[in-house]
């Protein structure tokens, strides 16, 4: 790509309108709509584009610095993410499948690495299966200062959540009968 | 030294054939007229001020390659004049000057 500050600016652009169009995608018009649809096309408006879309990616969002390691430190966790390794757990415990050849955590592993990988360096996600409590499930994420995909990141996080969510519903409908899933 | 011919030049301007418009799909029209002549002339759209039902991610995709091939386009003429400037003699300031 070109050295161009025009060429840069425009493709903030283009990132903005990915995570914004992945929103909608997904039916959260209600993100778009809010304080984040105030924000403009622009690059001034990165960083709160970041900070509010990192908020509205899943349903607990914690941010820390780690000062030592110059490091951003993200712990992002959603219900949907924990009651599916939950609902992932009771079919492998009905069928007698191991945990992690299950079909279900597999094909959950496979979607988080090829959404979650990106060609810029300095991000490590860690990735936690647990169910012992509603946001056991979850990601760390470090953001090192030279990470630069931040939005693409939170587009893939919101495409993961919405992922778990849907996966859940059909999981349960498996277990259960569609009855109990709706 | 470089000398300009006017009455060539604007032979020239005139024998220039208009570029084929190029095809878009409705969708990269749309971003087209929404986001990039907006970029153009330096105003800021609203994230919210988007209609986002009338593109899909692919006509996002499209969209960022069409405005890849602008820049390409745009970064060769400046490099061209740039260089023919480049290959100009300096002349002194007595001497009198095109621009």
């Amino acid at each position: 790509m070109l050295d161009l500050p025009y060429v840069n600016a425009f493709n903030a652009h283009i990132e903005i309108l990915a995570l914004s169009k992945t929103f909608f995608d997904i039916g959260r018009q209600d993100v778009l709509k809010g304080s984040f649809g105030e924000n403009g096309y622009d690059g001034d408006f990165y960083a709160d584009i970041f900070f509010e879309g990192m908020e509205q990616a899943a349903e607990f969002v914690y941010a820390d610095y780690i000062e030592e390691w110059e490091v951003d430190k993200w712990f992002v966790a959603d219900e949907a993410m924990t009651r599916f390794y939950k609902l992932c757990k009771e079919l492998s415990r009905l069928h007698g499948i191991p945990f992690h050849d299950n079909p279900y955590v597999i094909k959950a592993e496979q979607f988080v690495r090829e959404t979650l990988t990106f060609y810029s360096g300095g991000l490590d996600i860690r990735f936690y299966t647990g169910t012992r409590h509603k946001y056991a499930s979850s990601f760390v994420i470090y953001i090192y200062p030279e990470f630069y995909a931040n939005l693409e990141l939170i587009q893939g996080l919101v495409k993961v959540f919405h992922f778990y969510k849907t996966e859940a519903v059909s999981l349960q409908a498996e277990l259960y009968g569609e009855r109990m899933a709706a | 030294m470089l000398k300009l011919n006017v009455q060539t030049l604007m032979q020239n301007v005139k024998s220039v054939v208009s570029p084929e418009p190029v095809k878009m799909s409705r969708g990269v029209a749309y971003l087209y007229n929404a986001l990039y002549i907006p970029f153009l002339t330096g105003k800021t759209v609203l994230i919210k001020d988007i209609d986002y039902s009338r593109f899909d991610m692919q006509d996002v995709f499209a969209f960022d390659q069409y405005f890849e091939k602008e820049c390409e386009a745009q970064y060769e003429c400046i490099n061209g004049l740039s260089q023919l400037f480049c290959k100009a003699i300096p002349v002194s300031q007595t001497a009198k000057a095109f621009f």
